[in-house]
Formats: structure tokens, C-alpha cells, sequence
């Protein structure tokens, strides 16, 4: 026969296991009701603050004379800029050559990069720019072929983090930018007003 | 025998099992990081080291355990009193000791907490004692371990070690007067901290309305809740941790629970639910196989020390309590909370192994078998067998 004691432990912590899978149902009530009854009113919240929407521009068509002759065109140039001499110098590292602020850097390098943005993330950043060389005298051109030397330009979402900072991974293209289609004038049109 | 090493390996295995799960909970916690290896990589050397404390104090004799245990609980308070002067402040708090020459640190606090019980239990326990004499002996143990971490300052800790007190007075028979006087007795100091340090006040009004500083206070309790519902029945999409990365504060630590939630859903988020469920059940199981007083105790109120932690954990990631910091057992990123988890798996199983009815039944089965031998060497008409 189970002494006194073990008899009284018995009951007494049976009541305990009562009490603790009370409060298991709480807990469980608790992320039932978060995870599917709220789920849709949170994530909308979560879209608000977290994602941000960007513009990926369309590169511009070129002109072309009518005997082939390059009249504008376009050119994206990529600059480095930097916060702090620590990215600063991871930059210099991985290019073996020191660089100034909103140095000009090539498309390839910037795929060197990569890992010199993760590990240090705002810190160091890219600015594109579109650079058009144009022969002077070609804007009534520019504007009158504008619709299909324009293109279309993209559309993309990232998140950011609540530094402010992309999260890696979390870009996602929305819509694909459509690069301006090139014109080639008919003879003496580059002329005509 | 047999059994009981069947028991122990099985319990073993289920250990790494679940540390293994926690260094994976780690890494998907931190997985958008320079390193997701780093804090994963250093919970699995905790693991192995954590492995190895269970091991050497599951081997020790019991009766071993309970003469060092006073001794170590000395030790233990007035590691604690340097700690709360001199500690290591990390996040505000001044419960670290950093190992001189290395970049280690160690929370005093976590590895006591065996010692801490152990010492309780036996001061429970004492038969010569008056049923006050033994409540006032333990109530000041108590009082003494929870001022040491309020201090530092560490109210999820020092709740911990707090509710130990009023269970173990339960389970070992004690009259509801002095239960009660334990859990009013608990007011006071939780008022004047409360009062001491205004960000607990805060943290409450914003748990009370969390709608009314989104921004501020209740910041943390609205992420929490936005972890969550990203995880929906079966996790993100991809199981990606992504909100849980980029706005939860501590999601590899103080946060983890929801980051589960976020990697593995409502599925994932009740199983470790039930697994801790589970854990309880066969504690008391073992407890009530032990006919020891003190090591039945020791048994049932150490998975309820673990299952406090745990379940104060959840309540905050699933927002039910304020926000308060406390790692989660085995899943929490934390060298000190594994260890000090593991030292009292160790103890409660060292109890277990010493003060088991089938330890009783052996050691009963090898008296009978003397006792027939001894019969064996009686002169012939002594022996009732004779005819």
C-alpha cells in the first residue's frame, strides 16, 4: 500500500499537471488566434511598414542617322559612396586600388561586392545614372520619338529591416523594366524641325 | 538494471535530440546574418559541454550530491553578490561574469539553479525539523537567491527561482497558510521593482493597451504578434524567417518561441507545446516511481522549474503576459541557460537512479537472496523446509 506521503504528492502534483495544461490551452489559444484568426490584419500591417516599392529605370533607345552613324545613346554608369572608412576599405580590399567617395565602378564589380554589402549593410551603397551623349541639336528628335525611345520602367518591392536596412533576399521584381527601343532617322529627318 | 539503462539511454538520445533542435531554431533565427553559423555554432559547443555536465552528475551518487549541496549553495550566493557589485552589464543587466583572458562570459544565476533547488528540497525535507522551522529555512533561501538577481536587475530569473518555492511547498505537504504567505510575499518586492525600474511600468501599460504606443513600449508585443500570424498553419512561406530576422528584438534568444511559430507555424509551434507537456507528465512519472521523500521532490520540482521558464517564455512570446526577458529551455541561444538546464537534468536523474522503486526492489531482491543463503547454512532441523 503507497505511504501517506506518496498518496498526498500524488494528488497534489496531479493538480500541478492540471494547472499546467490550463495554461498550455491559453497559450495554444493564444497563437490559434494570432497565427489564423489575425493572420490577414497583421500581415497587411507588416506590408505597411516593411516593404518598400522602387522604380528599376528603363535604359533609353539610341538614334541612329541613316547611314548608321550613332547620333545619342545611352550609358548606365554605376558610383560607389560609403558611410565609414571600415566599408571603405573592405571596397579597396576586394578592387586592390584605393577609391574616393562616388567613385565610378563597372557592372562586373559590383557582383565582387556582394558580400562587402551584406557585411555591412547602409553602409555602403551603388548609385545609378544614366548618361546620354547626344549630338547637339537633336531634342526635337528626342521629343518627337520619346513615346518609344523612353521604354518602360520597372517596378520592385524590398523589405527593409527596422534599421532601415534591405533584408538580403527580399527583392522581388514586380514588373521587368523594358529598355527604350533604338530609332534610326530616314535620311535628313536629323535636320528637319 | 537493464531497464533502467534502457531509460537513461532513451533519455540521452531524447536530449540531443531536442539540443540539436534548438541549434536549428538558432540558425533559423539569425539566418539573414553576416554569420548564421555563429550563434548556432557556438550552441552546439554548449550543447557538448552540457552533454558532459549531465553525464557527470547523472553519475553521481546522489547521497554525494546532497552533502555538496549546502557547500555549493554558499559558494553560489556569494558568487552572486559579486556578480550583482562587479558583474559584466550586458543589455543593462549585470548578470554576466567574464572569464578573465577569453571573451567567454557565464551567467551565475542559470548554473545555480540545481543547487538552488537542491538545497531547498533538502531543507523541506528535514524530519527533525518543525513544519515552520523548515518553511522559514526555506523561505529565506529563497528570499536571499531572488534579491541577489533583482538586483543585477533580472525579474524573469528571480520569478523562476521564486515559483520553485511555492510548488516544492505544495507537493511536499504543506498547509495552505504558508503557501499562500510565499505567493503575497512576492507583492511587495514586485512592487518596489516595478517602482525602481520604470520600463517594467511601461512594459505593463503596454501590454495592457498595446494599440496606444504601436511605435514605443508596445512595440515588441506588436512584432511578436506580427511573427506569429506570418507563420500561419504550417510556417512562411519557404519557412523563411524573415520578419523574425529583420524586426523581432533577441530572436534567437528571448524571442525564440515566435520565431518558431514563424518557421514552422501553429503545427510546429504546438508540438514543442506538447513536448514540453510531455516533459512534466513523465517527470511526475519518475517522481512518483521514487520512494525517496527528497529525491521525488528534487525529480518533480526540477522539470517544474524547467517547465516555469518554458511556459513564462511562450506566455510572452504568444503575449498572454509582459514582455519580461527569458531564454526557452533547449531552444534559446544562451551557454549558461543550456548548461544550467542540462546540471539539472543531471541532478533530477541522479535522484532518479538512486531513490527509484526498482533500485529499492534490487537492493530488496539481493537482501532476500542473502538472507535464503544465510538459511541455507542452518543446521537441518532449524530450516522449516526440512521434513
Amino acid at each position: 500500500m503507497e505511504e501517506p506521503d506518496g498518496q498526498s504528492f500524488r494528488k497534489r502534483s496531479g493538480w500541478i499537471i492540471i494547472a499546467v495544461l490550463i495554461w498550455t490551452a491559453l497559450c495554444f489559444g493564444s497563437v490559434v488566434y494570432f497565427s489564423i484568426f489575425k493572420r490577414k490584419e497583421y500581415q497587411k500591417i507588416s506590408l505597411e511598414t516593411a516593404w518598400r516599392q522602387g522604380k528599376i529605370p528603363a535604359l533609353r533607345g539610341s538614334i541612329y542617322a541613316s547611314d548608321g552613324t550613332v547620333l545619342a545613346s545611352s550609358k548606365l554608369e554605376f558610383f560607389l559612396f560609403w558611410k565609414n572608412d571600415k566599408a571603405k576599405s573592405a571596397a579597396e580590399r576586394i578592387f586592390g586600388r584605393s577609391l574616393t567617395n562616388g567613385s565610378e565602378i563597372s557592372g562586373k564589380e559590383i557582383s565582387l561586392l556582394r558580400e562587402v554589402f551584406q557585411e555591412h549593410p547602409s553602409e555602403i551603397w551603388v548609385e545609378t545614372r544614366e548618361r546620354r551623349t547626344s549630338t547637339p541639336g537633336l531634342e526635337h528628335i528626342e521629343k518627337k520619338y520619346d513615346s518609344v525611345l523612353k521604354g518602360e520602367d520597372g517596378l520592385f518591392v524590398v523589405m527593409h529591416d527596422r534599421y532601415g536596412r534591405k533584408v538580403p533576399g527580399s527583392l522581388k521584381i514586380i514588373r521587368k523594366q523594358v529598355p527604350g527601343r533604338s530609332v534610326t532617322l530616314a535620311p535628313g529627318e536629323e535636320k528637319s524641325e | 538494471m537493464n531497464e533502467r539503462r534502457k531509460i537513461f539511454g532513451n533519455l540521452l538520445i531524447g536530449l540531443l535530440v531536442i539540443g540539436l533542435g534548438g541549434c536549428a531554431a538558432v540558425y533559423c533565427a539569425r539566418a539573414y546574418g553576416v554569420n548564421p553559423w555563429y550563434f548556432a555554432g557556438k550552441q552546439m559547443i554548449w550543447l557538448a559541454i552540457g552533454t558532459l555536465l549531465f553525464l557527470l552528475i547523472a553519475h553521481t551518487p546522489f547521497a554525494k550530491l546532497k552533502k555538496a549541496a549546502f557547500p555549493a549553495m554558499i559558494i553560489f550566493l556569494i558568487v552572486l553578490i559579486l556578480t550583482a557589485f562587479f558583474g559584466t552589464k550586458v543589455n543593462n543587466m549585470s548578470g554576466w561574469i567574464q572569464i578573465p583572458f577569453t571573451k567567454i562570459r557565464i551567467q551565475p544565476s542559470e548554473l545555480a539553479k540545481p543547487v538552488y533547488l537542491l538545497s531547498l528540497c533538502l531543507l523541506v525535507t528535514q524530519e527533525k525539523w518543525s513544519e515552520w522551522k523548515r518553511f522559514a529555512a526555506a523561505f529565506c533561501l529563497t528570499a536571499a537567491f531572488c534579491i541577489l538577481i533583482l538586483i543585477q536587475p533580472d525579474f524573469g530569473t528571480a520569478t523562476v527561482y521564486a515559483a520553485a518555492l511555492p510548488f516544492l511547498l505544495f507537493c511536499a505537504g504543506f498547509r495552505t497558510r504558508y503557501i499562500l504567505s510565499v505567493l503575497f510575499g512576492w507583492i511587495p518586492p514586485t512592487v518596489l521593482f516595478v517602482l525602481l525600474h520604470p520600463y517594467a511600468l511601461r512594459r505593463i501599460n503596454a501590454f495592457l493597451s498595446p494599440a496606444d504606443d504601436q511605435l514605443g513600449a508596445a512595440w515588441h508585443i506588436n512584432q511578436f504578434r506580427i511573427t506569429m500570424a506570418n507563420g500561419g498553419w504550417f510556417g512562411a512561406d519557404g519557412n523563411n524567417v524573415t520578419w523574425a530576422n529583420a524586426y523581432l528584438p533577441y530572436s534567437h534568444s528571448d524571442s525564440v518561441f515566435a520565431t518558431l511559430i514563424e518557421a514552422s507555424g501553429l503545427i510546429g509551434g504546438t508540438l514543442v507545446l506538447l513536448g514540453f507537456c510531455v516533459m512534466i507528465i513523465l517527470f511526475r512519472k519518475a517522481a512518483l516511481d521514487t520512494r525517496e521523500k527528497d529525491a521525488r521532490l528534487v525529480i518533480f520540482c526540477a522539470g517544474l522549474m524547467l517547465i516555469t521558464q518554458a511556459f513564462l517564455h511562450i506566455g510572452v512570446n504568444v503575449t498572454i503576459i509582459p514582455p519580461t526577458g527569458l531564454p526557452l529551455p533547449f531552444f534559446s541561444y544562451g551557454g549558461s541557460n543550456l548548461a544550467g538546464v542540462m546540471l539539472l537534468l543531471g541532478t533530477a536523474c541522479s535522484a532518479y537512479r538512486s531513490g527509484s522503486s526498482e533500485s529499492q526492489i534490487d537492493s530488496k531482491t539481493v537482501k532476500e537472496d542473502k538472507e535464503d543463503n544465510d538459511r541455507s547454512e542452518e543446521p537441518c532441523q532449524d530450516r522449516p523446509q526440512c521434513g
